[in-house]
This record gives C-alpha cells, sequence and structure tokens, in this order.
C-alpha cells in the first residue's frame, strides 16, 4: 500500500507504481473509505452546503512550488455522499467564473432557501480562495506575486489575462473534481481562451512562448491526479477539451490555440487530457492533417466529431442554434450544450441483445414463417425492453446541488437548483449496446433459417440456449464469417436504420419531469459488462463473451467500407447520443499516408459519419506490452470513450483490443 | 461474359495517385520467381487450403458487377485517385476489360494499371486509349536470363516500354530489389542503362517482401528462400540511380 499515491498531498500521480491487474481503483475506494472517515462523522450530520463549507474551511491547501498555477485535490474532504442521482459526466459553465468575480455572483436579496445555499457556497469558495492566498504568502513560490494577484482578483472581478484565465478554469475544475463530480469535461477552451490571449498578445502583457508554456503547465497540471479522476478504469476521467468547430453561417473556426493544444498533447504524449476536434467539410485541410498526425503518434487524441451531422440533429431536437453550434461532449462522445446543460447523457445502456434473447426464449418460434415477421417481432421486444429503461429514467431521483448550480447557466437567474430542472437543459440520453452483434445474428438468421433453410429456428434457439453444445462447428464458422454490420451492403444499412428508427418511435413521446426528452446512440462503454450474463448469440459470440465495440468492423474490406455504412446511416431525431466509429490503425499506416488520409476523412465528414476515433497500435506491440508491462509503461490506446495507459487495463480489455488489432492485421479469422 | 479474379481491394494507398481501388485480374503471362501473388498466375480457379478450411482463389465476376463494386468508394477518390488494375498481368485480360475501361472512363475516372509489359504490342496499345497511369516493372533485361527465369521476351518489353513513352501518358518503374536476380551484377548494370534514357520517368524501388508466403502454403507451393537484398545493396543502388540523374523514390509495399 506505500507505493499508492495520495492525492490530499500533491504531486504527480505517475508517482504511483504501476499496477498490471487493475486492481488500482479498487484500492482507491479503500482510500476514499478511511481517509474519509474522519470527515464523514462531521458529513454525515450535516446538509450538503454545510459539508462544503466545512470542506473548504478545512481541505489541505496544497501549493506545488514547481508550478505556476495553483491547482489541488484533498481527498479527505471529497464530498462523495450520495443522495440521489449524482450530476457528472458534463462540463462546467466556465466562462461564469472568467466574467465574474465570486462576490458578483452572489444574491444581493437571499430570500429563498436556494439564494440561500447559493450564496453560502460561493462563501465557502471565496474562503478556499482566502486560504490560498494566505498559503502563498506564507510560503515562497514560484511567481508568488501573480498568484495573489489572481486570487485576489477571484474574489471581485472578471478575469482579465490569459494566464489568469487559466488559473480560473482550473479553480472551478477543482472545485467540480473536489466535489466529486465525475467525469468533469473542459469545454471548447481554444475559443474561450482566445479573446485572453489575442489581448495579452497585442498589448504586449506576454508573448506567444510564454503562453503556449503556460498552456503546457495546463494540460500537465490536469493530467495529475489522473488515478482519483479515473472511474470506471484507469483512464476514465472525462477530461475531454473541445477544439474547432462550425459558426452559424457553417464556416469553420478555430483559433491558434486550437493548433497549440494539438501539438502540446502530441508532445506530452500523455492520455490525459483528451482532444475532440469539431469538424466539418470546409476544415482547412492543415488542421486536419495535423490532427491525424498528432494521433498517429498513438496518443489517443483528438477523436473526430461531424458538426456537418450534429449540429442540425441537435437543432431538430430543440437545441438553440447559438448553443447547438457550440456543443460539447460528455466525458466520450454525447454532445450536450457546455455550462448549459445537466443533460444525463448515460443514464443506463440499452442492450439490443435483450430483446433477442427474449425473444428466443419466449416467444413461439413456429409462428413466424418470415424473416419480415421474425424482425417485426424482435422489435415488439426491443419495445418492452424500452419501456423498462423509461421506467428507470422516470424513477431516478436527482441529487440537490446548488454547487454545480452556481456553474451552470440558468439556475442562478431562474433562482433554481439544478436538480430542480434550473438548467437551460434537461435531457436524458442513454447509450446502447450490441446493435452490431444483433445485426449480424438476425441477418445469419435470414440466410441460414429463411433463405438456406441449413437450420430451423428451434435449432437456433438451442444452439444459443446451451451455448452451442455440440454444436461447435457450427459457432466457428459463424464466427468466422465477415461480419454484416458495418459494411455497405444495402440490406444492412436498412436493417440497422430500421432498428434505430424503431427505437426512436418507442422513445421520441418520453418526457421528464422538467420536460427534458430522451436520446440514444450506437456507442456505449458497456460491451464487456453487458455481456456477462448473456447467452450465446447467432453471430458466433459465445456465452458471457463481450460484445462489439461501437460502430466498428476488423472484418471489413476496407475503412471505406465502414466509413460508407456509418455516413449511410440516419442520425436525426433522437439517434444522436453519441456514434463513434472504432478503427484499429496501425502504426506508420498514418505518417506514411497522411495526405491521403486527410482525402480519406475529409470525404467521410462530407458523406456525414457522426464521429469517429481510432486505436493506432499494432498487435505485436500490444502482446508484447501484455506480456511485459515494464517495457511499455508509456503506452497508450483507446478504450471505448477514453484514452489510457495500456498497462493500467485489466486483461479483459487488453484481449479485445489485442484480438481487434489482429483482425485488422489479418492476422485472425 | 463473366471472367476471373482474385479480389478487388479498396482503399489502396500504394497503387497509383490518390487513394484507389485495386481490381486483381487472375492469370498472368510469366513467372518471376520471387512473385508475391502466386495465386494470380493461373488463369484458371485454384482450390487452396487455409487452416480456416478450403476455398477458390478466383471468383467469377461480369463487367456490371465489377464496376458496381468499385463504384462504391468514388466519393474517397478524390480529383487524383481512381482504379487500379493489377493482378497477374492486367494487360494480357484487354479482351475482357475493354467494355469496363470504357465505361469507367466515361465518368471521367482514372485509370491505372500495373504490368509486367510482357504482353504483345497490340495490347499495349488498346490500353493506351483507356489507361491514364501505368506501372511498369523493371526485372530482368538480359534476352537469356529473362527467357529462362521469367519466361519473358525482353525484346518484346523493350519495344513495349518505347511505345509507352512516345505515348506521353504518365509512367512509373517500379523495380523490385533482389540481390540474387534483379541486382545481380550484370542484371544491375543492365537496369542502370535502362532507365537512364528515360530521366522524366520517375522510379519506385522496393525490396522484395515474404507477404505472399501464406498463399504459397495454402496452393501446396513453396517460397524462394533466397529473394532478399541486404541494406547496403539497397542503398548502394538508390543512390546509382540518383547520380545519373533519376527521380527515385523508396516505397514499403
Amino acid at each position: 500500500m506505500k507505493d499508492i499515491y495520495i492525492p490530499s498531498l500533491g504531486g504527480d500521480v505517475r508517482l504511483h507504481k504501476k499496477k498490471q491487474d487493475g486492481s488500482l481503483l479498487r484500492e482507491r475506494e479503500n482510500y476514499k473509505k478511511i481517509y474519509a472517515k474522519e470527515f464523514s462523522d462531521i458529513y454525515n450530520e450535516s446538509t450538503l452546503v454545510e459539508g462544503f463549507i466545512c470542506m473548504c474551511q478545512n481541505q489541505r491547501i496544497y501549493i506545488d512550488k514547481n508550478w505556476q498555477f495553483v491547482y489541488f485535490i484533498d481527498y479527505v474532504y471529497a464530498l462523495d455522499k450520495i443522495r440521489g442521482y449524482r450530476f457528472g459526466n458534463l462540463t462546467p459553465s466556465y466562462e461564469i467564473l472568467l466574467s465574474h468575480g465570486l462576490s458578483e455572483l452572489k444574491y444581493s436579496n437571499p430570500d429563498t432557501p436556494f439564494c440561500s445555499d447559493y450564496n453560502k457556497i460561493i462563501d465557502g469558495m471565496e474562503c478556499i480562495v482566502e486560504r490560498i492566498i494566505k498559503e502563498i504568502r506564507c510560503g515562497n513560490t514560484k511567481k508568488s506575486e501573480d498568484k495573489i494577484r489572481w486570487f485576489e482578483n477571484l474574489k471581485i472581478r472578471p478575469a482579465e489575462h490569459f494566464a489568469e484565465a487559466l488559473q480560473r478554469i482550473l479553480f472551478v475544475n477543482q472545485i467540480m473534481w473536489q466535489t466529486d463530480h465525475y467525469l468533469t469535461g473542459l469545454g471548447s477552451l481554444d475559443q474561450l481562451l482566445y479573446p485572453y490571449y489575442e489581448q495579452d498578445l497585442r498589448t504586449g502583457h506576454t508573448d506567444e512562448k510564454t503562453a503556449k508554456e503556460q498552456l503546457k503547465e495546463f494540460l500537465q497540471i490536469l493530467h495529475q491526479y489522473y488515478w482519483y479522476k479515473s472511474s470506471m478504469l484507469m483512464g476514465d476521467t472525462g477530461q475531454i477539451i473541445i477544439l474547432g468547430g462550425s459558426d452559424k453561417e457553417e464556416n469553420y473556426r478555430y483559433t491558434v490555440l486550437t493548433e497549440q493544444f494539438l501539438d502540446l498533447v502530441q508532445e506530452l504524449q500523455l492520455p490525459d487530457p483528451k482532444l475532440l476536434l469539431r469538424v466539418n467539410d470546409r476544415i482547412p485541410e492543415k488542421l486536419l492533417k495535423k490532427a491525424l498526425l498528432c494521433m498517429g503518434t498513438g496518443v489517443g487524441s483528438p477523436i473526430f466529431s461531424n458538426d456537418n451531422v450534429i449540429i442540425p440533429a441537435l437543432k431538430k431536437f430543440g437545441i438553440k442554434e447559438e448553443d447547438a453550434c457550440s456543443y460539447a461532449v460528455s466525458a466520450c462522445w454525447e454532445p450536450l450544450i457546455a455550462g448549459k446543460s445537466v443533460s444525463l447523457n448515460n443514464m443506463t445502456t440499452l442492450n439490443y441483445m435483450r430483446p433477442l434473447e427474449n425473444l428466443f426464449r419466449r416467444e413461439r418460434l413456429a409462428r413466424l414463417g418470415t424473416f419480415d415477421e421474425f424482425i417485426e417481432c424482435y422489435i415488439i421486444y426491443l419495445k418492452r425492453n424500452l419501456n423498462a429503461v423509461k421506467r428507470i429514467l422516470t424513477n431516478a431521483r436527482f441529487q440537490y446541488d446548488p454547487i454545480l448550480s452556481v456553474f451552470i447557466e440558468g439556475c442562478r437567474e431562474k433562482q433554481k437548483d439544478v436538480s430542480w430542472g434550473g438548467a437551460e437543459y434537461f435531457h436524458a440520453g442513454i447509450t446502447s449496446v450490441a446493435l452490431g452483434n444483433v445485426i449480424d445474428a438476425l441477418l445469419n438468421i435470414k440466410e441460414y433459417v429463411y433463405e438456406r433453410k441449413k437450420y430451423s429456428l428451434t435449432e437456433v434457439r438451442k444452439m444459443i440456449l446451451t451455448n452451442y453444445a455440440g454444436r461447435e462447428k457450427d459457432q466457428k464458422a459463424l464466427k468466422s464469417k465477415k461480419r454484416y454490420f458495418g459494411t455497405d451492403k444495402e440490406e444492412v444499412i436498412q436493417l440497422t436504420q430500421k432498428i434505430m428508427n424503431a427505437t426512436t418511435r418507442f422513445t421520441k413521446d418520453y418526457r421528464n419531469e422538467y420536460g427534458g426528452k430522451l436520446k440514444f446512440g450506437l456507442s456505449a462503454p458497456t460491451y464487456i459488462d453487458a455481456a456477462v450474463d448473456m447467452y450465446a448469440s447467432f453471430d458466433g459470440r459465445k456465452y458471457g463473451d463481450p460484445f462489439a465495440v461501437h460502430i466498428s468492423n476488423e472484418t471489413a474490406d476496407s475503412y471505406t467500407e465502414i466509413l460508407n455504412f456509418a455516413s449511410a446511416l440516419d442520425y436525426g431525431d433522437n439517434r444522436f447520443n453519441g456514434n463513434v466509429i472504432d478503427f484499429m490503425v496501425a502504426p506508420d499506416f498514418i505518417q506514411n499516408n497522411v495526405d491521403k488520409f486527410v482525402t480519406l476523412i475529409k470525404t467521410a465528414i462530407k458523406k456525414g459519419i457522426f464521429q469517429l476515433q481510432m486505436n493506432v497500435v499494432s498487435s505485436e506491440t500490444l502482446i508484447c506490452a501484455k506480456k511485459n508491462p515494464d517495457a511499455f509503461p508509456n503506452l497508450i490506446v483507446r478504450v471505448w470513450g477514453f484514452s489510457a495507459f495500456f498497462i493500467d487495463l485489466p486483461d479483459e480489455y487488453k484481449d479485445i483490443l489485442i484480438s481487434r488489432a489482429l483482425k485488422n492485421e489479418g492476422k485472425e479469422g | 461474359m463473366e471472367h476471373l479474379l482474385s479480389n478487388i481491394q479498396r482503399m489502396c494507398m500504394q497503387d497509383g495517385p490518390g487513394i484507389r481501388t485495386t481490381v486483381f485480374m487472375k492469370g498472368c503471362g510469366i513467372h518471376c520467381p520471387w512473385c508475391s501473388n502466386p495465386e494470380n498466375l493461373s488463369f484458371e480457379a485454384e482450390e487452396y487450403t487455409r487452416s480456416d478450411g478450403k476455398g477458390v482463389y478466383g471468383s467469377s465476376y461480369s463487367i456490371d458487377e465489377i464496376y458496381q463494386e468499385i463504384i462504391k468508394d468514388r466519393d474517397y477518390w478524390g480529383s487524383d485517385g481512381g482504379v487500379t488494375f493489377s493482378g497477374g498481368e492486367a494487360l494480357m485480360h484487354m479482351d475482357f476489360l475493354r467494355e469496363l475501361f470504357q465505361r469507367l472512363k466515361d465518368q471521367e475516372i482514372h485509370l491505372a494499371v500495373e504490368t509486367s509489359l510482357f504482353v504483345p504490342e497490340e495490347l499495349v496499345k488498346q490500353a493506351l486509349e483507356y489507361i491514364d497511369f501505368f506501372y511498369v516493372d523493371v526485372k530482368i533485361l538480359n534476352v537469356e536470363k529473362c527467357r529462362i527465369l521469367l519466361g519473358g521476351d525482353s525484346m518484346l518489353y523493350r519495344r513495349n516500354v518505347d511505345t509507352l513513352i512516345h505515348s506521353g501518358k504518365r509512367i512509373c518503374f517500379r523495380i523490385p530489389c533482389s540481390e540474387r536476380y534483379t541486382l545481380q551484377e550484370d542484371n544491375k548494370k543492365l537496369i542502370l542503362e535502362f532507365v537512364r534514357q528515360y530521366q522524366q520517368i520517375s522510379i519506385e524501388i522496393f525490396k522484395l517482401h515474404r507477404m505472399g508466403e501464406s498463399k504459397y502454403q495454402s496452393l501446396g507451393k513453396r517460397m524462394i528462400e533466397d529473394y532478399g537484398c541486404a541494406d547496403t545493396v539497397f542503398m548502394e543502388f538508390f543512390e546509382n540511380l540518383k547520380q545519373q540523374g533519376n527521380q527515385v523514390s523508396v516505397i514499403r509495399l
């Protein structure tokens, strides 16, 4: 236990000794219990607001002398009590604290309980600021004068300069993590910071080199506490920075900071923070090339998100044009409006395999005489499943959260907490898993049962429910077939769309208690977890084996095949809650063909893909790294929507990546 | 009319300008000892055996079926990409391909072939009507050795190269490098002399690889062992070409 890093002491998270069995997160939970005990005695007896005040007064102020910015999280005082559905997986409005001093945010007449709580939260933050200033004065730290001025300003007035703006963003971010808002995003920093940057350079307040150094330190600081911030797996931090994007006229806008973020992430080679580059068909090829070269280094960033498809979908869903044009994403891919939206984008997962399994277990198969009848029957079972999903959403109760309310636009004006619908947007999102496996299974049923009549439905049921007992040959044959899902055959696209449309049909009328609608998408982190108790399926998948990842197909003829597939799908209505294509790419492939890759991606954007991420890694490296982790401490991979150190992952995730890489390289079935 | 193809490969990055779809025709007029596509030597369908089962190299396609498959990637070709015909020897299949070439040409699709040019002169002349870009292999130039090793007529080859050069079409020479064969001292000299006449033509050189080995195994054949080329020999050849004024680049296939 000694080598475990204790966040309340600050320092570099990489100090902790890497473990290969994924046990770090469990140890973190133990630590949380031990260290939080002292605090919880006070906290258990108090309201969240009192707890927050107590935290502000008592948390350890840690100022790292190596950095020019102040950033710390004290483990002991993490406010992690869950009272209702916890808000997280979102991006606060950093803008609020950039354009206001803390005291300017307070209500002058806090005559409602919410206003009073709101002011108390601000009081708490002022208390931390005072304590930070005091600590800086005590210590002789780097650039003390600057720091003191920044924090003095923070109390009373908007940020004035670039470095000060960086410090404020760090402060808000720190408060969010300290109060255990998991998966806190960073928003469109290239846009948000640009006015400060431009003004400082113009007035000679700073120069390009200094500013870039500051930005680098900013990223390094955010990478600290990697362990603490990780959610389901190491690296799953949700620290995503959004870059570039369309304006209202559909022009592509980006700044010099967009390029700097790409340069710095490429230079630092850290999996965190992660970058998402919003793209459209007018993106300059120079920028796309830079992004591809960054991705080609294997750092896991950026992922691409296509404004040509996403913005119209958001607008049609009811998001104001201005907000749609400034969308960010939750931790992974699900679009949301940063600072205005408490959309819980991943409230639960729809498992598309469940209805198919239920159909086989419960349905009188003899009545399904045609493939069309079979599909209609599947859709009836899908509807039942979606009813269960909607019940889960309706039953959710949200945590009263005046801390988050300070950083979400709409709450202050409406004098309403986020949990009472204070935010501008309060939509609910679900992710989905296994549609690829279902499409493969359904089209195999079409081929082998209805067309070639090789098996009866009853035989298929038996194979599924007995995990292919005595039918290993059939299982192997199905497994080694080229997959349907993710190919550009018309019947595959149509069937996929049909099931997506049915999902819309059964979810579009849903409203939560604040009028929020329900959206879904074809990407999910749960491709392993959701599959553990699932019977075998007729795509050759055996009992409990993982589902396929997002929109992927390693058996496809080429990337163009899956790009064609994904861009043929209609993501309108409510089907836009993250739809990411996931490629495996051999190292050097991008570097050796970068101009052609630019053409490939730009064409895919024009054709209408939704999002795209790549794992740039070879099977050979992954296999070596699994055997000999010490030799590959810095190998980065993309897991679901996040990038992480390969050696931090549990074996089951490592194995999936290895198997996908082998298939991609044509080395395995 | 249907014809045997071994593969239609989408999104090829090394088969000509831009992103391309490459059509592999089954059947070749020569037999290079180092051939990396042994499944495309015979004009007939051939059964193979791999660890995951038996299968057949070669599927019959009609012109329309090939067209429908290759046209799927049209959007990705942009202004410079297109379709490349390889093999085997693409030009040996001229009679079948002519209709397809015409159909693609009518749509202003950029067409390339990878050819060894050991084909009747008439076929080359016909291809000139459609093809925008020619990859031309430079292999064994001594008349006798060419006949023995490849089964080809090197005088015919030289005449065909001449025809192509005079057509003004875009051409790129490709030289597979192997110490025992192409870079064997006498042949290396002949190659250097040969390409010296064509300074305007770019040259791509590459080392022979073993990527075709599993295909040999699947056909119950063995791939030759002594095909290699030391870095020093390879780089010396690269320098020789540069020194005599050729535009040369190294590619990795």
